[in-house]
């Protein structure tokens, strides 16, 4: 991890870790200056991953929807939409959609928000079924800096 | 790395300001006066110098920039990709997210939590904590005292 004293008795900003922060954009230097510029160069790929059921959402980097899917888009029923099999394939039918329609995807920056089984699946889908090149991965969980009240504990 | 991102989620500006008031100590400390006239040599080394302090606070200035920009609350979470490999990207998020806590949090927020039950909770877990310390502390003694020949 490069230290302060580094960054002090160097003249330039130092290249590695950092690379990702310095002012070569947040996607690690990787997107030119015209292609941060234009909404569709940078797709957004959220992934709601809930306990029940996951929601994919591609859109554009303003936040247009451009294709969903979900756990029940894909055929399956009640509670095997929250699978691993679920997001999967909904994850492999966006990617089917996006190629239908002719859109060129060339970056993708993954959203991921909750905790349930799709999260891990839908990562693994887009690694695997398709050659979308992915910028960032950030995750969205909304966390309350103690906000609403929950519901009441469940008494079994 | 982890740090660093753990940092800005909690104070945006600390990483900018530290490094602005590092940079201005180190200039004070080489005890020069910028209005004295001295030397040529001197006077070069000096306008290097401010140079290299220029950069230095350029740098720091497009670190807050940067976070002004990206401007949510998802900076500390957010993980850049490098040298194309998503799945070491995928690793150090689910870290920060164990560091921090995050799914333990989010778990026990499901559901309320009343204040009885979460005094209790808080103190069954420090005393978990400070027993397991101790218990640290009194085996490393005794890891040591053993290759002390005792």
């Amino acid at each position: 991890m490069p230290k302060f004293s580094q960054m002090l008795n160097s003249d330039k900003p130092m290249k590695g870790d950092f690379s990702g922060f310095i002012g070569s954009g947040m996607y690690g230097g990787r997107l030119a200056k015209e292609e941060t510029e234009d909404p569709m160069s940078l797709l957004i790929l959220h992934v709601h991953a809930s306990s029940n059921n996951t929601i994919l959402s591609l859109t554009d980097a303003n936040g247009k929807v451009i294709v969903n899917a979900s756990g029940g888009t894909v055929g399956f029923k009640k509670a095997q939409r929250a699978g691993f099999e679920a997001a999967y394939q909904a994850t492999a039918s966006i990617a089917a959609t996006v190629k239908e329609r002719g859109i060129n995807v060339k970056a993708v920056e993954l959203r991921l928000k909750g905790f349930g089984t799709g999260r891990e699946a839908a990562f693994k889908a887009v690694h695997s079924v398709t050659n979308w090149v992915v910028m960032r991965i950030v995750d969205t969980t909304p966390i309350p800096f103690n906000g609403c009240r929950p519901r009441k504990a469940r008494r079994l | 790395m982890f740090g660093l991102n753990i940092l800005r989620q909690l104070s945006g500006r600390t990483l900018a300001t530290t490094a602005n008031a590092c940079a201005g100590r180190r200039l004070m400390s080489t005890g020069r006066n910028p209005l004295s006239t001295g030397d040529d040599r001197e006077a070069s080394s000096l306008q290097s110098e401010n140079a290299a302090s220029e950069n230095r606070m350029q740098f720091a200035n497009s670190l807050t920039s940067m976070i002004h920009n990206m401007g949510s609350s998802v900076i500390g979470r957010a993980v850049p990709v490098t040298n194309g490999n998503p799945a070491s990207a995928y690793g150090r998020l689910n870290r920060i997210l164990t560091e921090n806590n995050i799914r333990r949090e989010l778990f026990l927020r499901k559901r309320y939590e009343k204040p009885k039950y979460k005094r209790q909770r808080l103190r069954r877990e420090s005393h978990a904590r400070l027993f397991k310390e101790e218990v640290r502390r009194k085996v490393h003694l005794v890891m040591n005292m053993r290759n002390w020949g005792m």
